[in-house]
Parts: structure tokens; sequence; C-alpha cells
């Protein structure tokens, strides 16, 4: 079931939001002692707000397609009244006094919070295995990671939790799950969704937005928290389009741009024919499909890690002294950036600029990018090198290496299926596109998953 | 490469010297990827952080 389906059978009285809610905590009582999915339940304050959605049902109050949807944030969204842990010691104890803008949004549309989920240590990593709160387990393979640092965002949707959960992107951390748990994650364009309540990692390349198990769902939630917060600085005035696709979805002309250089290098065979597989399905569904040179997306990585590295560790300044507090690796990439000097730093924004001039011109030729969202599938817990396409490299800079540098440049990118392994993993591509044109990559997903049926899979745990 | 020991003691930075070993690979290759980059950059490219002055809003 969606949360279109859901939503159109709470109006015809067909369930009400108390039994959604109550299977989605019955789910938790069964699921989470083996994903981990949950740092905090919020089942009383759940259950209370599922009994207040029927009631406004009974009165004739709509609040829109969320309203008595069970759903659930990652633990780096504040919320008012909740412990808030941003997976980190640091804020064991923290109960925030306020809502994030998103949580805002989702309640004042409806949605039934169920709890926190679990993530890696402060967002700065991608494999969710948090020292503090317990390593997240894949659904898929309970020995596998779900990627992060939204890992415990995406086991809870791909598990079939909840219909949604939100998780935020600083180099990957919504797509990452998303590709190793079979999910949709939406990383909107910077500025798109406000970033008011959440626990920063980065100033500039932090994004927020909704892990779903279809195109459709992450659009329709898409639609509930974009816009214009004047709390955000870097809020757009850009209007709120309608995001999701309505009747039969045409990608007619639509150009399609397949890189010919970076993205496929050192990529799994398997993952790498699945995207290709996918572009030669949307040529036969009328798009344009075109080869194209991207400008040098090794350097936006490089340019994405100074600027992280520098950001998180001037965000963290006043925690330093505590080092028994951190996680190992959160606390060497803390290290190493206190050790940059400033002007790398500096630079590092200038050829930021630099480089969103370049990588614009791509614009002219195509209307959006396909490109394999990880290079592998999910790796297992504990392990420290992946083999991707041959060549042994680092787990975490693998599987930031294919959309590190969207962060950078601030693009749409909406991570999707695009199969499941001969090992039963699901695999994931990723969809760019232009600043602020979430409708067309979402569009395009949407008839994707429309031709395929690849979306929408819960994994059997 | 850069002698990171004597650029945390000359920043007045506190890192173990055994946390410090497992970091010098790591920034050694970034600052040889990142430094070529530095050099390229026009002496007209400003800084894409974010900061900007407007009217102040009225209550």
């Amino acid at each position: 079931m969606t949360i279109v389906d859901a939503a159109r059978a709470l109006r015809a009285k067909q369930v009400s939001s108390v039994e959604l809610t109550s299977e989605a905590m019955t789910s938790i009582s069964r699921l989470n002692p083996r994903l981990n999915a949950f740092i905090t339940v919020t089942e009383e304050a759940a259950r209370a707000r599922a009994r207040q959605a029927d009631e406004d049902f009974a009165r004739g109050i709509d609040r829109g397609p969320l309203q008595g949807i069970p759903i659930a944030v990652k633990d780096v969204f504040r919320t008012r009244g909740v412990r808030t842990t941003c997976g980190s010691k640091l804020f064991g104890d923290y109960i925030p006094d306020v809502d994030a803008a998103v949580v805002e949004r989702l309640e004042d549309a409806g949605a039934v919070l169920t709890g926190k989920t679990n993530m890696h240590e402060l967002a700065y990593g991608i494999t969710s295995s948090n020292p503090h709160f317990g390593a997240v387990h894949n659904p898929w393979d309970t020995n596998r990671i779900p990627g992060g640092s939204s890992g415990g965002s995406g086991a809870a949707v791909a598990a079939g939790i909840v219909f949604m959960a939100m998780g935020s992107d600083t180099g990957g951390s919504i797509r990452i799950p998303s590709s190793f748990c079979g999910t949709v994650g939406l990383k909107p364009t910077f500025g798109r969704v406000s970033r008011y309540g959440v626990l920063p990692l980065d100033f500039s390349l932090d994004h927020m937005g909704p892990l779903t198990r279809t195109v459709r769902e992450a659009a329709l939630c898409l639609n509930v928290i974009a816009g214009r917060d004047s709390r955000d600085d870097t809020s757009s005035r850009v209007p709120v389009s309608e995001y999701v696709p309505t009747g039969p979805v045409s990608i007619q002309g639509v150009r399609i741009g397949v890189p010919e250089n970076f993205y496929f290098d050192n990529v799994d065979p398997e993952v790498e024919s699945a995207v290709r597989g996918m572009a030669t399905l949307a040529g036969r569904l009328g798009a344009n499909v075109i080869p194209v040179r991207v400008p040098d997306i090794h350097a936006l990585n490089v340019i994405g890690r100074v600027i992280l590295l520098a950001e998180a560790s001037a965000l963290m300044e006043k925690y330093h002294e505590r080092r028994e507090d951190f996680g190992a690796d959160v606390l060497a990439l803390l290290d190493q950036g206190r050790l940059l000097p400033a002007t790398d730093y500096i630079n590092a924004q200038r050829l930021r600029r630099m480089k969103r001039r370049e990588f614009s011109c791509l614009w002219n030729q195509v209307d959006c990018l396909f490109t394999p969202a990880t290079p592998t599938t999910a790796p297992e817990i504990g392990q420290m090198t992946i083999d991707a396409g041959g060549k042994a490299e680092d787990v975490r800079l693998a599987s930031t290496r294919l959309v590190r540098a969207i962060n950078v440049l601030g693009l749409p990118a909406l991570a999707t299926p695009c199969g499941m392994s001969s090992r039963g993993l699901p695999m994931g591509m990723q969809i760019v596109g232009r600043p602020f044109d979430e409708a067309l990559i979402l569009r395009v997903g949407a008839a994707l998953e429309d031709a395929t049926g690849l979306s929408g899979r819960t994994a059997a745990i | 490469m850069k002698n990171w020991k004597l650029v945390a003691e000359g920043l007045g930075l506190d890192i173990p010297d055994a946390d410090l070993e497992g970091s010098v690979r790591t920034l050694d290759a970034l600052c040889a990827s990142f430094s070529p980059l530095a050099k390229e950059i026009p002496e007209d490219v400003e800084p894409a952080v974010i900061f900007s002055v407007e009217p102040e809003e009225r209550a």
C-alpha cells in the first residue's frame, strides 16, 4: 500500500489512522530488535495524533494526503518535547523546545510521527553503524549496512514499517541508503526545503528530503515540505511546483544524458548494466538518450570534501575537547577538518562557483542525467573496503563517489531502484536535474517506475 | 607533503599522535588532489559562501 492508496482508503473509511498507526507500532515491535532503525519511538503521541486525524476526517477536516499517515523522521530533525540525539552521545539527553520546519509542515499536514530514526553519528558517515545507538541493519540482508547517514530511515521504509521517513543529505546521505535499501530518495535543490531546526553537519551542503517506496510518494511529500521559510537564510523564493505526476506519464522528447566519463568507471558490472538498461527503457518510452561528457566530477568531490571537513569541524568546535564522546571515524574527520588551512576552505568555495558555471552548460544539451547512485550494492557491516568494478576502495569514499558532487552543485537528484542483483540486493540509480526542476526528475522516475514496477517493494523480513 | 604533527602543534590542537597518524594518509591524498585545483582559480572568482545584505524587515 502506498501513501496514495492509504489516503484513499482513509477517506473511504476502509481503514482508520488508528489502525494504520497500530500496524506501524506492531511492525516496530517486531522488526526494530533486528533492524535497529529507530532511536526513539513516540508511541503514545502517535496514537493520540492518529485519533485526532480520524476525528478530523469525521468532522470533514482534510489537511491533505498525509493526514493520518504514519511516518518517521531522522533523529537530526528537532522535535519539540522529544529527544533529538543526532546519533551522538553529545546530544543524548537533548530535548528541543522547537520543531524543525519540516516537522512543523508534516504535522500541519496531519502526518503521524511514529519516531526518530537511527543514523550515522552526527550524520557524518555512510554506514549507520552507530557507536552509541548500535548499527542499523539492512532489511534485505541484516548482515549488511543500510547505507547512511539516513540509514534508519532507509531501513524503516524498506521494511514497510512507515510509508515515508525524512532524511538529510550532505554528501549522499539520502541517496546512498535509498540505493542500498531499494527505496526512492529525493534530495531536492539546495534552498527548496527549509533546514530550520535541523542539527547541522554542514552549512552549505545539507539538504533535507524524503525516503519512500515509490516516486509519487516522494513527490507528494515534497509538495508538503517545500517552500520559503524566512528562518533559513538559504531558503529559496522560487515558487513551489506541483510535483506529483498525474495521469499517464509521458517522457516523450525528454533529453536524458548518459555520462561517457566518470560515472561508469569502477562500477559493479551488474549495477552498470541495470542503469544502462533504464536508459534504454527511457529511450523506448520516447526520451532522447544522449551520451554526454560531464565536467570533472572527481574535482567536485575533492572540493566537496574540503568544504565538508572545514564546515563540520567549525560547527563542532565547542565539542572538540570531548574526544571520548565521538566514534573513531567521526573523530578522525573532525581532526582532519581542524588541520586544513582556512585558505583551502575559501578556495574550495571559489572552485565551487567556477564548477557550478561549468556544469550549468550541460543543461543546454540535456534535461537530466542518468547515473548509478552507488557503484555497488550494500556492503557488509564492518566491511572497510569494497571491490567496485575491479578496484578495492574505501567503503565511505566509494559509496559517496557518485553522489557527493551533486551536493556541491546543489542540484536536485532522485535515487530510485533500477533492479535487484544476482545476490538479491537492491541496486539504485540517480536522476540529476536542473536547479528547481524536481518536477522533471520525478516525472522521469515515475515513468520508469510505471514501466518496470521496480519501486514499491518491501523487504521480506 | 605537510608535517601534520607540526601543523597540529602550531595550531595548538591537542590531537594524540596515534589519532593523527590515522589521518595523515587521507590528508596527504586530499591536499595532493586539491592543491592543483586551487592554483587554477582566476583572481576574480569569489567564494560561493552565503552572505547577503537586505533591507531590514519591519515587524
